[in-house]
């Protein structure tokens, strides 16, 4: 009986797997909280959390997006059977900056951590 | 000794038949999903922008929205599937072949419009259809 239960653990153990896979790096929530909206400027921006991944170009000003993105994947393979899940969160960061550089809206999400390695 | 033999031989079947016969299930998800009570409040309250960015947080995306304003997406994907599939073989270099797979697809988001002094102009929710210009 035990030799069985071993034979099948072998045989189930190389089907599973779990990874993690990052893009960019982790975002810097105190910093992004060290930018006042209507004193901060595009360079405090730069000197905080450093040149951003996209600039939106808007009629009076641009928009700036800084995002770190985590994605935890798990999968089992049972001889016929398959489960794979992935999940995929990010921080972001979203700079509104008018035609002078100063900076008139903000925001923050910092939800990466939030990514899980789960089955369907 | 013979049950071991027995065990054994079940579990070579099996792996022969797991070339033949494949079961999956898929999941898949991308972004939290906002509350419908922060959709509803983002609707009807008409926030500025700033007002919006701190209640709902950051957006996925951001564009400008063809000389009206600024426009504001909040998105979010989750994804199931269920394959089924079997393979086999006739003859050296012929095999037949079915496969089954059904995927559910639930991309859905929030859509807010503001002019350039921030202002709200306009704001939807729902399914998304294509989220990258």
């Amino acid at each position: 009986m035990r030799r069985t239960a071993l034979l099948l653990l072998c045989s189930l153990l190389p089907g599973c797997f779990v990874s993690r896979a990052e893009t960019d790096r982790p975002l810097d929530a105190s910093a992004f909280g060290e930018l006042v909206v209507g004193t901060s400027t595009s360079n405090d921006a730069v000197r905080l959390l450093g040149a951003p991944q996209d600039v939106v170009e808007l009629g009076h000003g641009s928009a700036w997006h800084y995002r770190f993105s985590k994605t935890k994947r798990a999968g089992l393979f049972l001889i016929v059977v398959g489960l794979l899940n992935d999940d995929t969160q990010s921080d972001r960061v979203w700079l509104f900056f008018d035609a002078d550089g100063r900076l008139t809206e903000a925001a923050g999400s910092f939800d990466a951590a939030a990514a899980e390695w789960e089955l369907p | 000794m013979r049950r071991a033999v027995r065990s054994g031989l079940v579990l070579v079947l099996a792996c022969a038949l797991g070339s033949c016969v494949q079961l999956s299930w898929r999941g898949s998800r991308a972004g939290l999903a906002l509350a419908d009570t922060e959709q509803e409040w983002a609707l009807a309250a008409r926030p500025d922008m700033q007002a919006a960015l701190d209640r709902l947080g950051a957006p996925e995306l951001v564009r400008e929205s063809e000389g009206r304003g600024v426009e504001l997406l909040w998105l979010w994907r989750r994804t199931d599937g269920f394959g089924f599939g079997v393979s086999v073989p006739l003859a050296d270099t012929y095999s037949a072949n079915f496969q089954w797979d059904e995927t559910g697809d639930d991309a859905l988001g929030l859509r807010l419009l503001f002019d350039d002094d921030g202002r709200f102009l306009d704001g939807s929710r729902g399914a998304v259809l294509r989220d990258r210009p």
